[in-house]
């Protein structure tokens, strides 16, 4: 399993949670942030606006499906501008549903696909 | 040994690099400052997890006090929303109506706590009993690897960095003698 921080703009969330909705990826936690990114947030006239706000989705999804996400992600949150976001990825080493008590398992990769 | 000192002086150059430049202007900070930094030694990779927790709101006082008997008492915690493979709530769809009136995220609280590895076991299962309703929507738990954790006040890396101090506990009010807790000795002896 992975994790997935993907730190995107909060007017591009709606797209983004249909694009990995699309994708067959529908768990997710959202969060507000403030942050900047390499171009120290942005300036207007005088004034530099360097803590933008931000959404940050965390999704954890199966090894396999990594590429996906990162790739609706991308369909969703994209517009070729400097803040555009970006997506960090980290492992998990379990999982566990509280309603079942349950380590989920990663569902094996089959033989010769 | 030499390995160490040589570390230890990289982070005091790296300190002082960062310190001159910021008395500097702020718009001259080189990249290759960055380069100062060494990798933390093999040995500093002691198991440090972190645990990530996605439970229902009004759960979480119960789960705070009953994590604290394991003597976990540090934690980050934040609201947050979520939904899981149910996709929020929805309500059956009136006679007529294409779709069900919804709440499309729900809201969660997230914690996060770093802990030795040791102890993943012990909270993993205190969640679970203290946040187990049966129902959809009692969350998930998330196991993380952590490489290193310092404490910044006095630069302390890995696991010391976790453990209290003998002083602060006095402070606390909790005294204890070894670093183990009694359920973690229970546990080993089973």
């Amino acid at each position: 399993m992975k994790l997935l921080r993907a730190i995107i703009r909060p007017e591009r969330e709606e797209q983004v949670v249909e694009a990995l909705e699309v994708a067959g990826i529908v768990s997710l936690t959202k969060m507000d942030v403030l942050g900047r990114g390499q171009q120290r947030g942005i300036q207007v006239g005088a004034t530099v606006y360097d803590e933008l706000p931000k959404v940050q989705l965390m999704i954890v999804v199966e090894d396999v499906k990594v590429d996906t996400a990162v790739a609706a992600i991308d369909v969703g949150a994209k517009t070729g501008q400097p803040g555009d976001g970006k997506v960090f990825i980290s492992s998990v080493e379990a999982v566990y549903t509280i309603r079942t008590g349950q380590k989920v398992t990663e569902t094996p990769i089959p033989q010769g696909a | 040994m030499s390995g160490q000192r040589n570390e230890r002086l990289d982070e005091e150059k790296l300190r002082l690099a960062i310190r001159q430049e910021m008395g500097a202007q702020p718009s001259s900070v080189r990249p290759g400052l960055l380069r100062l930094w060494s990798s933390p030694p093999a040995d500093r990779a002691i198991q440090l997890k972190e645990v990530v927790a996605i439970i229902r709101p009004q759960r979480w006082s119960h789960t705070k006090l009953r994590v604290q008997r394991l003597r976990v008492q540090a934690f980050t915690q934040t609201r947050v929303l979520g939904r899981g493979r149910e996709r929020g709530l929805r309500y059956l769809p009136r006679r007529g109506a294409a779709h069900g009136m919804g709440v499309r995220y729900l809201p969660k609280r997230m914690i996060s706590w770093i802990v030795e590895a040791a102890q993943v076991e012990l909270l993993v299962n205190a969640i679970i009993e203290t946040n187990q309703t049966g129902q959809l929507g009692d969350g998930k738990i998330f196991v993380l690897p952590v490489e290193d954790a310092v404490r910044i006040r006095t630069n302390e890396h890995g696991v010391e960095a976790l453990r209290t101090e003998a002083a602060f506990e006095m402070v606390l009010g909790t005294t204890r003698t070894s670093t183990t807790t009694p359920e973690l000795e229970h546990a080993s002896r089973q």
